[in-house]
C-alpha cells in the first residue's frame, strides 16, 4: 500500500517535472516578439564599439561588420560573392552532374589524364575564381579522384562515331537533392535531409565556400550536428523487413 | 487505468530528452511529407558490386520497386565505405531502355519474339539432337549457384565435360600459377596485405583503373602519414604510374626475364632467406612438354640456370636499367620490409602466363617474402566471381567443384555421391577449354566441329574471342551450328545468336559471388526484372525439366528421381521449374548447401548459407568453432591465422605438388613471344581496360554518367610514332594485323603513354572491335590467350 503511494507521488512529482520541462522548452524558444531579438539585452546597445549580436535569421541577410577599431574573422566567413542564382537553380545544377542524391559529382572541367591529387590545388580548402566555385573537399582525403570523379565529355580527341543505333537511353531515376531539412517549428534547427556518407564536412556545401544559397547562416558555429540531427529515414540503416525472396 | 510505472518513465525521459535536443516527434511535422522527400522511404539492402574482382560491398537503395541509390558500405572490410565510379553507377546498368525482355528466335536471319515454353523446348531439341556436341560457355560474372547448376548440367547429366568460363580468358595462368606453386588455387593473402605492406609491386599492372578501390586502399595510407613505396613494372605509363616512387618500362614478353634477375642476385649476394627455403620449398622445372607440376630438380641446378641472368644481362633483354633490377633485388634481399606483388591480366594474358605466375611466387619463397600480413604475391582478379564460380565450382572444362579434376576417378566417385549418380556416369576426359570449343562449333563437323551447339551465358564472346573473326564469326561457322546466348542486353553476341533468352540481373536476383581474396558473399533479389526476364539459375532448371520429362535418363539420379530436385525448408519437392514457383523457394540456398559439401576436400570449407546472410562475406576457409561460430580465414598456410595447419609449423603448404608440406619454386626461362614486331607489322599492339567500363560496355556504355566520360574507344600513341607518321593527335589511323584492320581516332599523351615502338587500344567499343586483330595464341598450360602483345602496323588513312 505505502509503495502504491510512494510510486503515485512519484509520478505526480515527474509528471510536473516533464510538464514544466516541455512548458518552459517551448516558451524560451518560441517566436519572438515581433522586432525585438532574444539575444539582445536592452539597455546594453554597442557596448565598448561592439556591433550588437544578431540572431541566426538576421545573419542571413546582414553578416557581422567589422567595427571601427576592430576585426572580426567571422566577417571574413560570409560569402563574398554572392552568386545571385536562386536555391532551386543551384540544387538543379547539382542535379544535372549526380546520377542520383548522394552520387559522385562529374567533373565538369577538363582534368589531366594521369595527374596524382593535382584536384587538391583547388579543391582542398575551395576556390573561388572567374565566377566558377571550385567546392571545398566534403570528405576525407582520398587521394584517388578519379576514381570515383569522371569528366563529362569524351577527354579523347577526334571526330565522334554515331552512337550504336541499339543503345535506348537510360531510365534510371534517382532519388533527386533534398530542398530542405524539415522543422519541429518554424525556427527550430532543421534536420539533416541528406546522409552524410562522403559529405560529412557539412562545410563543403553549406560553408562560404559552398554556393551561396545552401549556406550556413552562422559558419561559425563547428558542431553541426549538435543542433542538426540525422535522420533515419535517410541514414542507410538497412530495413527490417522480410527478405523479398520470402514474398513470392 | 494507471499507467505502468516503466511505461511513463520511458515517455517522461522521451519528452525531456526530446524537449533538450530540440527536434523529433514535432506535433506540426507533417510525417507524410517527411516521408516524400528526396531519400525518405528508401530500402537499403546489402549487396556486392556486380563489377570487377575487389568485390566491394554496396547499399542498394530501393523505393517503389526501383533501385535509386546506392552507397559504399561502411561496414564492408573490402571497402569501408568506398567505391569506385562503376560502383556508384551500378545501379544504372538494370535500366537501359533497351533490356532484353522476351526470348527471341532467329527465323530467317531475324529475331523474332517467342514463348518461354518455346524457348525451353527449342534448347531441348538442340540437346537431344546430340548431347556430346552441346556445349555452355559461362562466366566470371555468373553467380555461385548459377555456375553450379551448370556445372552439374553438363557434368552429371549429359557428362561430356564442354563446360568452360571467360575466366579462361582472364586468370586462367594465375590458377595454374597457384596449382604450380601450391598444389591448390587461389591467394594465400587477403586485402590485409595492403594494408601492411612497405613495398608495393605491381607487375603488369593498373590497379588506379582495374581495382581502384583496392589502389585507394594503398596509397590513402599516404594520407594518413604512413610511407609506402610503390613500384610499377608496366609495358605504359598509366594512372597507376602518377601515384609510383618507381616505374620501370619493360618491352613486352621481358617480365620473366625481370624475375629471374631478382632471383639471380638473391642468390648471387647471398640474400635470399635460406632457412625459408630450406623449410618450406622445393624446386621444380619444366618437363620436355610443358606440364603443369613439371619434375622436381635440385637447388644446385637451379642456381645454375640463373647464373646467365645478370642484372646487365636483364637489361639487355628487358630494357630496364640493371640498377633498377639491383634495387628490387636488395628490396626483396630485405627482411625487414614487407613487399606485396599485384598482377592481373598483364601477367595472365600472356603465352608464358603459368610461367610468369609461378615466377613472382618464386621470387617472394625464395625470399621469404610469404605468409605474414604485408608480405604476399596476390593475384588479383578480373570478375566478381572469377574466384567463386570458375574457380571454387569448378566451371572450367577440366574441373569438378572444389578443387577436384574430372580425371581422377576418386574425384568424379566423390562427385557422382553427392549428386546421387550412378556409379560411373560421369565422364573422365575433359571438354574442350574456350578457343578449342569456339574452333569446333565454327568448324563443320566432318572438319572435327564436333560442338554443335553453345549455351552463352553472362558474358560476351563475340566482342572477347580474340581474332574473333576466325572463331566466332556467323560468316564462318557452318549453318548447322546453334548458338545460344542469356543476357541483359543486345550484345555483339546477341546479334549472332539463334535464340536469345532476357535474363535477370543483379539485384533482380538471389546471388552469390567469391572475390579475390577467397571471400564469399550473398545478396537477396531487391526487384523484379523488367518484362519476361528471368534468372539464370531457372533457365537451365527449366530445360533440365523437361529433358527429364522427355524422358531423358541422364536427367535422373541414380534412384529414377530429378536430378535437380530442389525442395523445401522441410525436405519436400518444390516444382521450382515453374517460373511462378520459382521463389517459393530459395534456391541458391538449395544449391549453395548441396555445393557446400564439396568445400572440405580441399581447405576450402565454406560456411551454411545463413551465415553469409549475416556477414559482408566471409573468406574461406571458414571453419565452426566448439562455440558454434563459424571463423574465416585470412592467411592460409600460415599458423598463426591457419587453423589446417600443423601446430608448431609455422608455415605448411598442406597441399603441395611434393607432398612434403613444401612449395614448388620454379625454374621458368624467357622466352620470345609468338609474334614480334617486324618491318612489315613495327608496332606492339596491347588491349586492355579504362577505369569507366566494365569489359565490353555492355552495362557501363548504357550508364550515361560512364559513356559520356568515354564515350569511344582509341588508339594510344607515342608522339614520335605519331610525328614519324605524320598523324595528329585525334585523326583517324587504320590499324592492321595479319589477322584484320580497325580505323580508330589517335590519342597521343592520353589515358595511358605507350613507349615508342607500342600502341594501345581499349576493348570496350563494340563499335571497334579490337578483338578482330588480337592473337589467338595460347599459353600451352593454362590455354589463356595473350591480348597483351602482337605485331601491328599503323596506316595514314589517304586523304587525312
Amino acid at each position: 500500500m505505502s509503495e502504491n503511494a510512494e510510486r503515485g507521488a512519484l509520478h505526480v512529482g515527474l509528471a510536473l517535472v516533464a510538464g514544466l520541462a516541455v512548458i518552459g522548452f517551448f516558451v524560451g524558444t518560441g517566436s519572438p516578439p515581433e522586432g525585438e531579438s532574444p539575444l539582445r539585452q536592452p539597455g546594453v546597445e554597442n557596448l565598448e564599439g561592439a556591433p550588437p549580436a544578431k540572431s541566426y535569421k538576421e545573419l542571413r541577410s546582414a553578416p557581422p561588420a567589422t567595427g571601427t577599431d576592430w576585426t572580426a574573422n567571422l566577417a571574413l566567413l560570409s560569402s563574398s560573392e554572392a552568386s545571385g542564382a536562386t536555391k532551386e537553380q543551384v540544387l538543379a545544377e547539382r542535379a544535372s552532374r549526380r546520377a542520383y542524391d548522394g552520387a559522385p559529382p562529374t567533373i565538369p572541367h577538363p582534368v589531366r589524364q594521369q595527374a596524382a591529387n593535382e584536384c587538391m590545388s583547388c579543391h582542398q580548402d575551395g576556390l573561388r575564381a572567374r565566377g566558377r566555385l571550385g567546392t571545398p573537399l566534403p570528405h576525407d582525403s582520398y587521394t584517388s579522384c578519379t576514381q570515383c570523379h569522371v569528366v563529362s565529355e569524351s577527354p579523347a580527341p577526334g571526330v565522334a562515331l554515331a552512337p550504336d543505333a541499339t543503345f535506348a537511353e537510360n531510365s534510371f531515376v534517382g532519388i533527386s537533392s533534398p530542398t530542405e531539412g524539415p522543422r519541429a517549428w518554424s525556427i527550430a534547427p532543421p534536420q539533416m535531409p541528406h546522409h552524410t556518407q562522403m559529405r560529412g564536412e557539412c562545410m563543403s556545401c553549406h560553408g562560404p565556400m559552398g554556393n551561396d544559397p545552401l549556406q550556413s547562416s552562422h559558419p561559425d558555429r563547428q558542431s553541426c550536428e549538435q543542433c542538426h540531427a540525422a535522420s533515419a529515414e535517410t541514414d542507410l540503416r538497412p530495413g527490417l523487413e522480410t527478405p523479398p525472396w520470402q514474398t513470392p | 487505468m494507471k499507467p505502468d510505472r516503466r511505461k511513463f518513465i520511458q515517455i517522461s525521459a522521451m519528452a525531456a530528452a526530446t524537449a533538450a535536443a530540440g527536434h523529433a516527434l514535432p506535433a506540426n511535422a507533417n510525417s507524410e511529407e517527411m516521408r516524400g522527400r528526396a531519400g525518405g522511404g528508401v530500402k537499403w539492402d546489402k549487396a556486392p558490386c556486380r563489377f570487377c574482382g575487389t568485390g566491394c560491398h554496396v547499399q542498394v537503395g530501393v523505393q517503389g520497386g526501383k533501385v535509386v541509390a546506392i552507397a559504399g558500405d561502411e561496414h564492408a572490410e573490402v571497402n569501408k565505405g568506398l567505391l569506385c565510379v562503376k560502383g556508384y553507377h551500378v545501379g544504372l546498368a538494370l535500366y537501359g531502355e533497351d533490356r532484353l525482355t522476351t526470348p527471341q528466335l532467329r527465323v530467317n536471319g531475324k529475331l523474332q519474339s517467342i514463348s518461354w515454353e518455346r524457348a525451353i523446348q527449342v534448347i531441348a531439341d538442340r540437346v537431344e539432337l546430340d548431347p556430346a556436341g552441346f556445349g555452355i560457355y559461362g562466366s566470371g560474372q555468373w553467380t555461385i549457384p548459377e555456375g553450379y547448376i551448370c556445372q552439374k548440367f553438363i557434368k552429371g547429366a549429359l557428362a561430356n565435360n564442354h563446360i568452360d568460363p571467360n575466366a579462361r580468358l582472364c586468370m586462367a595462368s594465375a590458377v595454374t600459377g597457384f596449382l604450380a606453386t601450391y598444389g591448390v588455387d587461389e591467394p594465400a593473402g587477403c586485402y590485409t596485405d595492403l594494408d601492411k605492406a612497405d613495398v608495393v609491386i605491381m607487375w603488369g599492372n593498373n590497379p588506379a583503373e582495374m581495382h581502384p578501390v583496392l589502389f585507394s586502399r594503398i596509397v590513402d595510407r599516404r594520407s594518413r602519414g604512413e610511407e609506402v613505396t610503390l613500384i610499377d613494372i608496366g609495358t605504359r605509363r598509366t594512372r597507376t604510374t602518377a601515384h609510383c616512387q618507381h616505374y620501370m618500362e619493360f618491352r613486352p614478353q621481358t617480365d620473366l626475364a625481370i624475375a629471374n634477375g631478382i632471383a639471380h642476385l638473391l642468390l648471387k649476394n647471398n640474400t635470399y632467406d635460406a632457412d625459408f627455403v630450406e623449410r618450406f620449398c622445393s624446386f621444380r622445372k619444366d618437363t620436355e612438354k610443358p606440364s603443369l607440376f613439371g619434375e622436381a630438380m635440385e637447388f644446385a641446378e637451379y642456381r645454375k640456370h640463373l647464373e646467365s641472368y645478370t642484372p646487365e644481362f636483364v637489361e639487355e633483354l628487358s630494357g630496364v636499367p640493371a640498377a633498377d633490377i639491383r634495387m628490387l633485388a636488395e628490396l626483396f634481399g630485405r627482411r625487414d620490409i614487407k613487399i606485396t606483388s599485384l598482377w592481373c591480366m598483364g601477367v595472365n594474358q600472356h603465352t608464358r602466363g603459368t610461367a610468369m605466375n609461378t615466377l613472382i611466387h618464386g621470387v617472394h619463397l625464395l625470399s621469404g617474402h610469404f605468409g605474414t600480413p604485408g608480405d604476399a604475391p596476390t593475384s588479383l582478379t578480373g570478375q566478381p566471381s572469377a574466384c567463386g564460380t570458375a574457380r571454387e565450382v569448378g566451371t572450367l572444362a577440366h574441373a569438378l567443384p572444389g578443387g577436384r579434376i574430372v580425371k581422377k576417378d576418386e574425384h568424379r566417385a566423390q562427385t557422382e555421391e553427392i549428386w546421387n549418380l550412378p556409379s560411373g556416369r560421369m565422364n573422365a576426359k575433359p571438354g574442350y577449354h574456350t578457343m578449342e570449343m569456339f574452333k569446333r562449333w565454327c568448324a563443320p563437323k566432318e572438319e572435327g566441329g564436333d560442338i554443335h551447339t553453345i549455351w552463352v551465358q553472362v558474358t560476351n564472346p563475340g566482342q572477347t574471342i580474340p581474332n574473333s573473326h576466325q572463331f566466332i564469326d556467323p560468316g564462318v561457322k557452318d549453318p548447322n551450328k546453334f548458338m545460344i546466348c542469356s543476357d541483359v542486353y543486345p550484345t555483339a553476341t546477341t546479334d549472332i545468336a539463334d535464340l536469345v533468352l532476357p535474363s535477370a540481373m543483379w539485384v533482380e536476383k538471389n546471388g552469390m559471388f567469391g572475390n579475390s581474396e577467397r571471400r564469399t558473399q550473398q545478396w537477396f533479389r531487391m526487384v523484379k526484372p523488367p518484362g519476361d526476364a528471368r534468372d539464370d539459375v531457372w533457365q537451365v532448371l527449366a530445360v533440365a525439366r523437361e529433358l527429364y520429362e522427355r524422358g531423358n535418363g541422364s536427367f535422373k539420379d541414380k534412384d529414377g528421381n530429378f536430378l535437380f530436385a530442389i525442395q523445401d525448408e522441410k525436405g519436400v519437392d518444390v516444382p521450382a521449374w515453374k517460373w511462378e514457383r520459382f521463389y517459393t523457394v530459395n534456391v541458391d540456398k538449395v544449391l549453395f548447401e548441396e555445393y557446400r559439401k564439396f568445400s572440405l576436400l580441399k581447405h576450402k570449407d565454406l560456411a551454411p548459407y545463413e551465415e553469409y546472410v549475416k556477414s559482408r562475406g566471409l573468406r574461406w576457409p571458414v571453419v565452426k568453432q566448439p562455440d558454434g561460430s563459424w571463423r574465416e580465414t585470412r592467411f592460409r598456410f600460415s599458423e598463426f591465422d591457419d587453423p589446417y595447419v600443423t601446430k608448431g609449423a609455422e608455415i605448411e603448404f598442406y597441399h603441395s605438388t611434393s607432398k612434403d608440406n613444401k612449395a614448388q619454386i620454379w625454374w621458368r626461362p624467357f622466352e620470345d613471344a609468338p609474334e614480334i614486331p617486324d618491318a612489315e607489322y613495327p608496332l606492339w599492339l596491347c588491349t586492355g581496360r579504362v577505369i569507366e567500363h566494365w569489359h565490353t560496355g555492355t552495362m557501363t556504355r548504357r550508364i550515361p554518367q560512364l559513356r559520356d566520360a568515354m564515350p569511344q574507344a582509341y588508339v594510344e600513341m607515342h608522339r614520335e610514332d605519331a610525328a614519324e607518321l605524320g598523324v595528329a593527335n585525334g585523326e583517324l589511323v587504320r590499324l592492321e594485323t595479319r589477322r584484320g584492320a580497325l580505323e580508330i581516332n589517335v590519342w597521343i599523351d592520353g589515358r595511358g603513354k605507350p613507349p615508342r615502338g607500342s600502341v594501345f587500344v581499349p576493348f570496350f567499343d563494340e563499335r571497334l572491335l579490337i578483338n578482330k586483330l588480337t592473337l589467338d595464341a595460347y599459353d600451352p598450360i593454362s590455354k589463356q590467350p595473350d591480348y597483351k602483345k602482337c605485331a601491328v602496323r599503323v596506316v595514314r588513312l589517304p586523304g587525312s
